[in-house]
């Protein structure tokens, strides 16, 4: 059963997080942030116009085989929460098909990851 | 497992494709004009010499790329698909072929007197007829004879279709107004009237109550000969429910944009096909067109017929192209048929799976009450998945040197998808390909081409079927072949352009023989060096994170006499740092923020 998370301290309102029963034992989680952009936002990209834009409001899918939690981004497409150290994918449906990114979380105390997520625009 | 769906009705239940509105009448309409190409200045403008780099957006570091595809997923029949393993061709010269550079981004940017701006993609159009060649990108075109010699360009398609200026500059050359932004040019000459027929989407340069409003142009020449004058149509795509559109989903918001329109046509009809992206977000899937060709080419246009597809069975419909036929050989039965194929991947994995599409009854288009019907069926075809980036030869790149710091390695191109590109309707068959991720003989992850010629049969409502009669891989050990454009002459014989690149090649303009000749890919426009784009270098374009935009298409088209024409990207040009910065035009090769060029190749199969 997925259970909310209350946002921590200095999350904005309007983050919220699904996460799935977490596995036992104890593990440092890191903090995850960073921005999520859409792109292209024009079917050509012209020089100094920007070609992408925040992902305002998106669902985040996070999911590592055993834990799958879901993150809203804010209006300035940005997400935070707690990961497990190690091999995640991200999946987010946004243009003509679903995202799907790999990437590891660092066994830190926090980390920054930017995502570009593809709209089908072109 | 093939799915047969007739959709002549509107109101068909819920999930399955439909109608908007069909038969008794037009959805919005078309606004006429008319330009001749001789009253357009085609004085070409000095690009500028200095440009700030600085991005509006600010640098966001390092950001994560979608994967590609590796192992397989279950598609037809439930059972694994798995990446392509092709054995690939080899690569020789020219093979007999001749040809030419067309429009290139120097061209383009300083058309019309300078007033335009640098992009990235190309985006290319042909067309070929009555002696004429006629080449679009964005966002100009040229015409030549047969021999390559221009004839009239480079025409900037803004006051081409709007009278206007895509950017008008002051004179230190800063934007102090922009005009419709037009893109994604497509080309046709009809061979059965004789008439030349050029389409881009356009978004308004301002908001109309917060609403972004999109169109479609379509010229069509008056007479056989592409410089004299041209009528010029367009119709509305916002789908918001006013100017006589339909209110789609998410559409009333914001607006939305008909995305990368594709074009066809038949005996009777002109087709055009869009993506539909609300600008709020989501997708609304391929939209479909279809009006008179004569009354396009009388200057007096019949109803417009549009088709909303809300999704497929199988899921959303998108890049549904429609043909084109060669000599003017239409499928007149069923009242008259246009054919489509679409891809049908929906997961930016793997599939196996294309669709054939068909518009029947386009006779009805002259009348004024037309009533079409359009049906799609499912073909087991061989597999295909999303692509991942190309990889690049090392060159001299003086933008990327000037930006990134020198131990950065040179950016990726993109391959996009594997949506449907140009189909050709020839001797019965429907021939197109897509791009797809393979891995080729030395075990690397590359981007190669699947290719299809389907059979569809059956058309008359609720009947179709349609089943892959031949199909193929074209791959080069190694390196990426993308971009696929297939022409296909009335014997039958079929010729693929493509782009060739990769760590042995800069992007070269490559064609294949698919129904005989060596089996040999032949590069007729050797690449000089790598891309150097803008929207390769994360500092000036993040969206693209250092894999620069290329494509999204080239074109191919058959002649009468048997011969094929084609048209790719590639680049024409290469010069070092210090070359640059005495000349950032390089000779009139290019400009500081992009080099892409284009090549025409003439072949007979």
């Amino acid at each position: 059963m997925a259970r909310t998370e209350a946002a921590p301290t200095g999350r904005p309102p309007s983050f919220r997080a699904t996460v799935a029963p977490m596995v036992a034992g104890i593990v440092a989680l890191t903090l995850l942030h960073g921005t999520v952009r859409i792109g292209p936002t024009t079917p050509v990209c012209r020089a100094e116009v920007p070609c992408s834009k925040p992902a305002a409001r998106t669902a985040l899918s996070f999911n590592n085989g055993s834990t799958h939690l879901v993150v809203r981004t804010d209006r300035l497409g940005r997400y935070r929460l707690r990961l497990a150290p190690g091999r995640w994918v991200l999946t987010v449906r946004f243009g003509i098909r679903p995202a799907t990114i790999r990437f590891v979380v660092p066994r830190t105390s926090s980390a920054t990851r930017n995502f570009m997520i593809d709209t089908g625009i072109r | 497992m093939r799915k047969r769906l007739t959709l002549a009705v509107v109101g068909t239940a819920a999930g399955i494709l439909l109608l908007a509105t069909v038969a008794a009448g037009s959805v919005g309409s078309f606004t006429v004009g008319s330009v001749n190409v001789g009253s357009i200045n085609t004085t070409q403008g000095s690009p500028l010499t200095q440009v700030n780099l600085a991005n509006e957006v600010p640098d966001r570091g390092e950001a994560d790329s979608e994967i590609k595809v590796g192992g397989s997923i279950k598609q037809f029949h439930g059972k694994p698909v798995g990446v392509p393993t092709p054995a690939g061709q080899s690569v020789s010269d020219a093979g007999g072929a001749t040809g030419f550079s067309g429009v290139d981004h120097f061209d383009q940017r300083t058309a019309d007197g300078g007033n335009q701006f640098s992009l990235e993609p190309p985006d290319q159009a042909l067309c070929v007829g009555n002696g004429y060649v006629v080449e679009g990108v964005n966002l100009a075109f040229n015409v030549y004879d047969t021999s390559g010699s221009k004839l009239a360009g480079p025409v900037a398609y803004n006051p081409f279709f709007t009278q206007d200026h895509a950017a008008t500059r002051n004179a230190s050359g800063a934007i102090i107004a922009r005009g419709w932004f037009l893109s994604d040019p497509k080309c046709y000459y009809d061979t059965d009237t004789g008439r030349f027929f050029m389409t881009v989407l356009g978004e308004e340069p301002t908001l109309t109550s917060g609403i972004q409003r999109t169109a479609q142009f379509i010229a069509v020449s008056k007479s056989g000969d592409p410089r004299g004058s041209w009528w010029i149509y367009h119709f509305d795509t916002t789908d918001d429910g006013q100017n006589g559109t339909p209110n789609n989903p998410g559409c009333a918001t914001a607006g939305c944009l008909g995305d990368q329109p594709l074009i066809g046509a038949d005996k009777y009809g002109f087709y055009i096909t869009t993506n539909e992206f609300p600008f709020a977000g989501g997708f609304n899937g391929a939209q479909i067109y279809a009006t008179s060709k004569t009354g396009l080419e009388s200057g007096s246009p019949g109803p417009l017929v549009h088709f909303v597809t809300h999704g497929l069975q199988e899921g959303p419909a998108y890049s549904v192209q429609p043909a084109t036929s060669p000599d003017g050989t239409f499928d007149t039965g069923a009242g008259g048929t246009e054919y489509f194929l679409s891809a049908l991947e929906f997961n930016g994995t793997l599939d196996d799976r294309i669709a054939a599409w068909t518009l029947t009854n386009t006779g009805s288009l002259n009348s004024a009450t037309p009533n079409l019907a359009l049906q799609y069926a499912v073909a087991k075809s061989e597999p295909y998945g999303a692509p991942p980036p190309v990889e690049q030869k090392p060159g001299d790149n003086p933008l990327g040197q000037l930006i990134d710091s020198p131990d950065d390695p040179l950016g990726t191109i993109q391959s996009n998808d594997d949506r449907m590109n140009q189909v050709v309707y020839a001797n019965g068959l429907l021939w197109s390909g897509v791009n797809t991720v393979a891995q080729t003989q030395d075990g690397s992850t590359r981007v190669a081409i699947a290719w299809f010629a389907v059979d569809a049969n059956g058309k008359a409502a609720g009947k179709l079927d349609a089943h892959v009669k031949k199909q193929g891989y074209v791959s080069v050990n190694g390196n990426n072949v993308f971009f696929p454009a297939i022409g296909v002459n009335g014997a039958g014989k079929a010729v693929m352009a493509f782009t060739l690149a990769g760590p042995n090649y800069f992007p070269s303009a490559a064609w294949l023989n698919l129904t005989g000749g060596d089996g040999q890919i032949h590069v007729s426009g050797a690449g000089a060096g790598p891309d150097d784009g803008f929207t390769q270098y994360p500092d000036e374009d993040p969206v693209d994170n250092g894999s620069g935009r290329w494509g999204d298409y080239g074109a191919a088209v058959a002649t009468p006499d048997g011969s094929v024409w084609l048209a790719s990207e590639y680049i024409g040009q290469s010069c070092t740092l210090a070359q640059f910065l005495a000349d950032t035009t390089c000779g009139g090769t290019r400009t500081i923020l992009a080099n892409w060029g284009t090549f025409i190749t003439h072949v007979t199969p």
